[in-house]
């Protein structure tokens, strides 16, 4: 059933931006070549890193888990095709820190010999705790960008009964268009993922947002709709605005409510998956498919042949920036993800990782220099901007100020970071740097209080242990005083006293012969 | 006369009034030295020139010390500390130490001779050994006071640096000075 | 009914005892740093305020005037604006042991606050009934409260600001003071 999304449900500010979507979505999805060199970072999803399970010299094949999740937050990785393993080197990760970190280097051996390590599953005959365990096993974190391991995800939804399931083809960030071509070329994939996770949680509905102005994505998705004939789908047309795409702004155009600050979508009933996550997990639970590769949008002024591209994870991006006709003259900047909330990366000798959805590529005169900031005038335009409903403008002069703490009690957590404010400021104030540099500060500091507070807790019970010992061993000289000063004090008691101690040191002299045991 | 017996009476009343009120209303500890205390770090190193971080909290409320004293608390706890009481934020009193990178202890085991000393030094017990054992640190709870190394006969603890991985990461701050009296050119 | 509101209006705004009247400028200055601390000193002076006014009436109608001793009145007020204060201290520290420290000498200087005194006075000067001294008192510490607020609020935010170097501090403090002075006269000639 195809409803149009009443505009008057929408969220406080958003920009319209200017797309830049046709530059890549001209032609169809292409596949990126296999390169010389995989390399597979062990922490690339939210959470703690995985742990290696091959060494240097294996030779793996394609889908062969070679790294095992770590605790409950973590994910598997697993081998995009055959290749010999060359170890676990420190490389630079695609990281705005522009630290090195452990990866599981592979040499492709040019062979695409690939292993059944997950047998099929029949998706109609699927219960919770099997999913989650292939949806675990296959090693799948969120696509969209935020790369939370969506085993856990799916875990925590399953709790709440009658949650609506959120379908987010929204993709509403600039120049990316990977969730676009996927719903153009494999939107069945996307509603029967969808599918597996409404007959397993237990959901009512799914929600399918779609910007409007992505024709043939409608067009694609709603006759998937058709044919699959399940009443529990609905399309919802979205209005095109930045950052309609995101999570909590997305529930709010669907249902009107808010998502209460500190709290997940899953407490007021909603589960938001992106359409790749679903399609993963489809082919996990009916191929057997762990998560090995990814639809990457490469674009920008800065680039060739833009387009989108199925890229084995760990293909070096500058592999995949000559698979797409290479560098024009004149570009700069190299930026992980959009030109909203990327990263700039250093080199291009990073890899693709589950949370790349796009690489952009901009040119000189695209790019604004940072020193070009001027003072804040206290305008008010980044406050009426701000889809978290916060106040830029404040956050900014507590930051600029030191005080952390004034900046945490204006819900400095709440921040999406999506960048708006940045875009608006007339002073080029890069404002979402201050609130990412103050959200990790925050994050520091609370770790450093918990730490404290352990070591002032570990500190007072020695000194309690210490007490105690101290009055214990007064108490016993206290004792003995006593019992000295209350016995006699004739030369006969004493000789009976010391008589009584040698007969007791006699007594231990031979059971310590009769046992044998020396000291 | 009568003004003098008057003013004697008005301030035996009232005199007698507070009397009474400040038994009734009297407070037991002082929270204020807690809330002080939860903000310190709670390495018991002593740089601060008290015999620990709750003797420095006293004397903090007691205004016997200033709030610049301790380093490796370093920035944040003095400003969490102003922030508290309402005191003026100054740099790290260079008297006391400098702000350092976060270090833990580790013993080398080819040296240890299991004489306990540092364990009995430890104010976190973060040690764990016996008499004729072998000693180890455990790092997790190792503050790096460095109180230890001076007890050690054998000279084989050395302090080093944690690793800050990308847990410890965070991002740099802006750069504020362009903006500061800056007029629009 | 009507005098007393006059008397509130004519407090809070237009006679404003700190930025009109420039009294009791010690604390406004001394707690003003913080919006947290110069509540609290605003409610320990409304306390203040408002029972010893209302005890500076009674000792000066009940025992002063009938025993012809109005000489003492400034000694025999400042005897009980300095018992209430010391109560007052003993109910903050139970209350809030830390705002205690935090206003530090600030809450015994309450005492000297010509802004107490000044209410006492000025309520014999004008002749007022038990009900208007207390309201007057009243009025006038809703009328400091309002102005400390106000200005720890704008210092809060002038601390994070951008203020030249000769100005930091006080200066920019006591510029700020003199504005909110001159933004008060506009309410002349209201009552």
């Amino acid at each position: 059933m195809i409803k149009e999304s009443p505009l008057a449900k929408s969220f406080h500010g958003g920009l319209k931006l200017n797309g830049h979507k046709l530059e890549s979505t001209g032609g169809t999805l292409r596949s990126a070549p296999v390169p010389a060199r995989l390399v597979l970072p062990l922490n690339q999803h939210a959470g703690r890193a995985a742990v290696p399970l091959v060494s240097a010299g294996d030779r793996v094949l394609g889908y062969q888990e070679i790294a095992r999740p770590d605790g409950e937050i973590s994910c598997a990785l697993h081998a995009p095709t055959s290749a010999t393993v060359l170890g676990v080197q420190r490389l630079p990760m695609p990281h705005p820190s522009g630290l090195m970190g452990d990866c599981l280097v592979l040499e492709p051996d040019g062979k695409n010999e690939f292993g059944n390590f997950l047998p099929a599953i029949d998706p109609d005959s699927l219960d919770l705790p099997t999913l989650l365990k292939r949806v675990s096993d296959a090693g799948i974190a969120g696509l969209g960008g935020a790369a939370f391991p969506t085993a856990t995800k799916l875990a925590v939804a399953a709790a709440t009964t009658g949650i609506t399931l959120v379908i987010n083809g929204a993709e509403c960030e600039p120049y990316i268009t990977c969730d676009d071509m996927l719903m153009r070329e494999q939107s069945d994939q996307i509603l029967l993922g969808a599918k597996i996770i409404l007959d397993t949680l237990g959901a009512q509905r799914a929600l399918v947002a779609i910007e409007r102005d992505k024709l043939k994505a409608l067009e694609s998705m709603s006759a998937a709709i058709e044919r699959l004939g399940d009443p529990r789908f609905q399309l919802e047309k979205i209005f095109t605005i930045y950052p309609a795409g995101g999570e909590r702004q997305l529930i709010q155009v669907l249902s009107g409510k808010e998502v209460p600050a500190g709290k997940l979508p899953i407490d007021i009933g909603y589960l938001c998956q992106n359409v790749a996550t679903l399609v993963a997990i489809y082919r996990a639970v009916k191929d057997g498919q762990p998560l090995v590769s990814r639809i990457t949008t490469v674009t920008g002024s800065g680039i060739a042949e833009p387009g989108n591209y199925l890229a084995m994870l760990g293909t070096p991006l500058e592999t995949l920036a000559e698979s797409a006709g290479g560098y024009t003259p004149g570009a700069t900047r190299l930026i992980m993800g959009g030109p909203m909330m990327g990263i700039a990366l250093p080199s291009d000798e990073v890899p693709v990782v589950k949370a790349t959805n796009c690489v952009l590529v901009l040119q000189e005169d695209e790019v604004r220099a940072s020193g070009d900031q001027m003072p804040c005038i206290r305008c008010g335009e980044c406050e009426q901007i701000c889809p978290a409903q916060l106040q830029p403008q404040e956050l900014y002069w507590h930051i600029r100020g030191n005080d952390l703490a004034g900046a945490d009690e204006l819900n400095l957590s709440a921040c999406i970071e999506c960048g708006c404010c940045d875009f608006v400021c007339p002073s080029h104030i890069p404002l979402s740097q201050y609130y990412r540099f103050a959200k990790s500060q925050v994050r520091l500091l609370d770790a450093r209080r918990v730490q404290s507070d352990i070591a002032r807790q570990r500190f007072e019970d020695r000194k309690e242990r210490l007490d105690a010992e101290a009055a214990r061993r007064k108490e016993r000289l206290e004792e003995k005083r006593k019992k000295r000063a209350s016995r006699e004090n004739t030369p006969k008691a004493i000789k009976g006293e010391i008589d009584a101690i040698l007969a007791r040191t006699r007594g231990k002299v031979a059971d310590s012969d009769e046992g044998g045991e020396t000291r | 006369m009568v003004a003098v017996l008057l003013l004697t009476s008005l301030a035996l009343a009232f005199g007698l009034a507070l009397g009474f009120a400040a038994q009734r209303f009297r407070i037991e500890g002082d929270p204020v030295v807690d809330q002080v205390d939860a903000l310190l770090p709670q390495t018991q190193c002593g740089q601060c020139s008290f015999a620990g971080c709750r003797p420095y909290a006293e004397a903090i409320v007691d205004n016997r010390a200033d709030i610049n004293q301790c380093p490796p608390g370093g920035e944040p706890t003095i400003r969490a500390l102003a922030d508290l009481l309402s005191r003026e934020a100054k740099p790290l009193n260079p008297e006391n130490g400098e702000e350092k990178p976060a270090t833990v202890a580790v013993i080398d085991e080819d040296t240890c001779i299991g004489c306990t000393l540092c364990i009995q030094a430890c104010p976190v017990d973060a040690i764990v050994g016996g008499p004729k054992q072998m000693h180890t640190v455990i790092a997790r709870e190792c503050t790096g006071c460095d109180l230890c190394l001076e007890p050690c006969p054998v000279d084989c603890i050395d302090m080093v640096v944690v690793k800050t991985g990308l847990a410890a990461w965070s991002w740099p701050k802006p750069d504020t000075t362009a903006t500061n009296n800056k007029s629009a050119a | 009914m009507k005098e007393l509101a006059l008397i509130i209006l004519s407090t809070v705004l237009v006679n404003n005892f700190v930025l009109v009247k420039f009294l009791g400028l010690c604390p406004f200055m001394g707690v003003s740093r913080k919006l947290e601390s110069a509540l609290g000193m605003a409610a320990a002076t409304t306390f203040v305020l408002t029972v010893s006014a209302a005890c500076s009436y009674l000792v000066d109608t009940y025992l002063l005037a009938p025993l012809e001793l109005e000489y003492l009145r400034t000694i025999a007020f400042i005897l009980v604006i300095a018992a209430v204060v010391q109560f007052t201290e003993m109910m903050v520290q139970k209350v809030s042991p830390l705002l205690y420290q935090v206003l530090g000498i600030y809450l015994p200087l309450i005492t000297t606050n010509c802004a107490v005194l000044g209410v006492a006075l000025l309520n014999v000067q004008e002749s007022h009934s038990f009900v208007e001294s207390l309201v007057y008192g009243f009025g006038a510490a809703t009328g400091f409260s309002l102005v400390l607020a106000l200005f720890a609020a704008m210092r809060e935010r002038m601390a994070m600001a951008d203020v030249p170097e000769p100005f930091q501090g006080a200066a920019i403090a006591l510029i700020t003071a003199g504005l909110m002075s001159m933004a008060f006269l506009g309410f002349t000639g209201l009552v």
